[in-house]
């Protein structure tokens, strides 16, 4: 399967990004649980596990800095190597091969971001380590703060491919993300609503790399 | 009965007109030719003629303003995966994944394919002695072409289609290339396009030759009928004329080059006009060259060069 292939491909080539994303990432889980590594403070432990400052804003700030990276390498390690031209050559649509290397790309990204946090709430469900009782409704702004750096992740992606100069056009997609995911992902309020407008957002995103792939040259 | 006449063979390779701006400047301009199934076509230019842009709007990688292309049969914008697995294109630099061993390359490349030869990559390998173990960015220039070629013809394409695969080649290695690639390719009637900047490259093993001239497609025929073509009319003339006397820029001619007392025009067919527009110019004698191939490509390639520079010694004393 052509997919499996790329989606191996991918995985070797985000290996470095993976593991420095996921090593600050139980870096701050473990300061989280009171374990506090090489004494840095990144973190301190909390009375209500996922209610607190520090998952509402350290999360998509370390999530998003890791989803701009993502989809910066994932495109201009292409265009630096020329690769594209390879790429696009092989007998499969342009969009298909784009969509695998999305999915990659996004599995990498919430699988980073979500696989410490579960091991944080394991240990915050078991008695005696927090004072509050550990209760999953209070994990809900940190699945949005997830699901919402797809936008941040699809605009990087986008800026990767298109050719604009960037000093001029070039951000613009990634400056438009992140102020809606800025805005988005702060709020505790209109919960659905913010998540319609995610999928709507992500959508945009994915129509104008549909867009790029088919009008941009590639050279 | 009336006998039916057999269908026409479609060419392997079809340009219509293909045109490319950059800038609002044409980079290549109304460019039209085909390449029968079969042919070894050479695709020649100097840097910047356009050779790239051309093989890229062949193989879709750049959307031409205007015009078309067909490979196969096939609009190059209508491409399917089904078409696309019978093309092969090595891009100009054998552009792979450099962090790739070659085993890993393959491993990558194979699943793309339904029509994967692997005992004939394996010989391609063999062939070329390329270790399977070695990362890509640790072989030289030369095995990291051969490895593209190897990856190219597995799939067991119909056309290979190669943007200046020689680039930065030495000699040596570049032959041996050149001669493994029509070995290995040309065979059961492929058809090979390939583009280069090197003359002698394409002499050796192309059929046909086009060539580009700042993004318009001066020359598509066969490479003897080219030679045998293109002429050099020499005029010599009592006194130097540099710069004192032209010739008239008429259909077939495609330069012209003063040289102390002789007007060098190089003409495309020589006929009767071009001899009277000669003796116009009253010169002293005529002689009519034929030029062999560098030389023809060089006048064809030059380019806002039409007379040698004289140094200063070599002028008539009165002069200097």
């Amino acid at each position: 399967m052509w997919s499996l292939a790329l989606i191996r491909k991918e995985f070797w080539q985000l290996l470095p990004l993976q593991i420095v994303g996921l090593g600050l990432m139980m870096l701050y889980v473990f300061s989280l649980c009171g374990f506090q590594p090489l004494n840095l403070s990144v973190a301190y432990p909390t009375d209500i596990p996922f209610f607190n400052y520090t998952t509402a804003n350290t999360i998509p700030i370390l999530g998003g800095c890791l989803a701009i990276l993502l989809g910066f390498w994932q495109t201009l390690s292409e265009s630096y190597r020329g690769t594209w031209l390879f790429l696009w050559h092989r007998p499969v649509s342009r969009m298909h091969v784009t969509m695998v290397k999305l999915l990659t790309g996004l599995g990498i990204l919430w699988g980073i971001l979500v696989l410490p946090m579960l091991v944080y709430a394991w240990w915050a469900s078991i008695p005696g380590n927090v004072p509050a009782p550990m209760l999953w409704e209070n994990t809900a702004m940190y699945w949005k703060s997830c699901f919402g750096l797809s936008m941040v992740y699809l605009s990087s992606f986008l800026c990767g491919l298109r050719q604009a100069r960037w000093h001029g056009s070039r951000l613009l997609p990634l400056i438009v993300a992140v102020a809606a995911a800025f805005t988005l992902l702060s709020t505790e309020y209109l919960y659905t609503a913010t998540l319609v407008l995610i999928i709507v957002i992500d959508c945009l995103f994915l129509a104008a790399i549909h867009y790029q792939l088919t009008h941009e040259d590639f050279s | 009965m009336i006998g039916e006449s057999p269908p026409k063979p479609v060419p392997a390779v079809e340009a219509i007109g293909l045109t490319k701006l950059y800038d609002g400047r044409p980079v290549v301009n109304q460019v039209s030719f085909q390449i029968p199934t079969g042919c070894v076509y050479g695709f020649l230019g100097c840097n910047g003629a356009g050779k790239s842009t051309t093989t890229k709007m062949l193989t879709g990688m750049v959307i031409p303003d205007s015009g078309s292309a067909r490979l196969l049969g096939h609009e190059v914008s209508d491409f399917n995966a089904e078409i696309r697995e019978r093309i092969a294109y090595i891009a100009e630099g054998h552009p792979l994944y450099s962090w790739m061993t070659i085993k890993e390359a393959v491993r990558f490349t194979r699943p793309f394919y339904k029509r994967w030869n692997d005992r004939l990559l394996e010989q391609v390998l063999d062939h070329f002695e390329l270790p399977m173990k070695r990362k890509i960015r640790r072989l030289s220039k030369g095995q990291q072409a051969q490895v593209s070629l190897a990856l190219a013809i597995a799939p067991q394409p119909e056309l290979l289609i190669m943007d200046d695969p020689t680039l930065g080649l030495d000699t040596v290695v570049r032959r041996e290339f050149l001669e493994s690639m029509i070995q290995i390719i040309q065979r059961q009637g492929r058809t090979i396009m390939f583009s280069s900047h090197i003359l002698g490259d394409v002499e050796r093993v192309a059929d046909r030759i086009g060539i580009m001239v700042d993004g318009v497609l001066r020359v598509d025929c066969a490479i003897d009928e080219f030679k045998q073509n293109i002429g050099k009319m020499v005029l010599e003339f009592d006194r130097p004329v540099n710069g004192s006397t032209s010739f008239p820029d008429v259909p077939g001619v495609v330069g012209t080059r003063s040289v102390l007392n002789q007007l060098e025009v190089i003409v495309v067919n020589i006929n009767d006009e071009h001899r009277r527009l000669a003796e116009e110019l009253k010169p002293r004698q005529i002689e009519v060259q034929s030029m062999n191939l560098e030389d023809s490509f060089l006048e064809y390639t030059r380019t806002n060069r039409k007379s040698v520079p004289v140094f200063v010694d070599q002028l008539p004393a009165e002069k200097v």
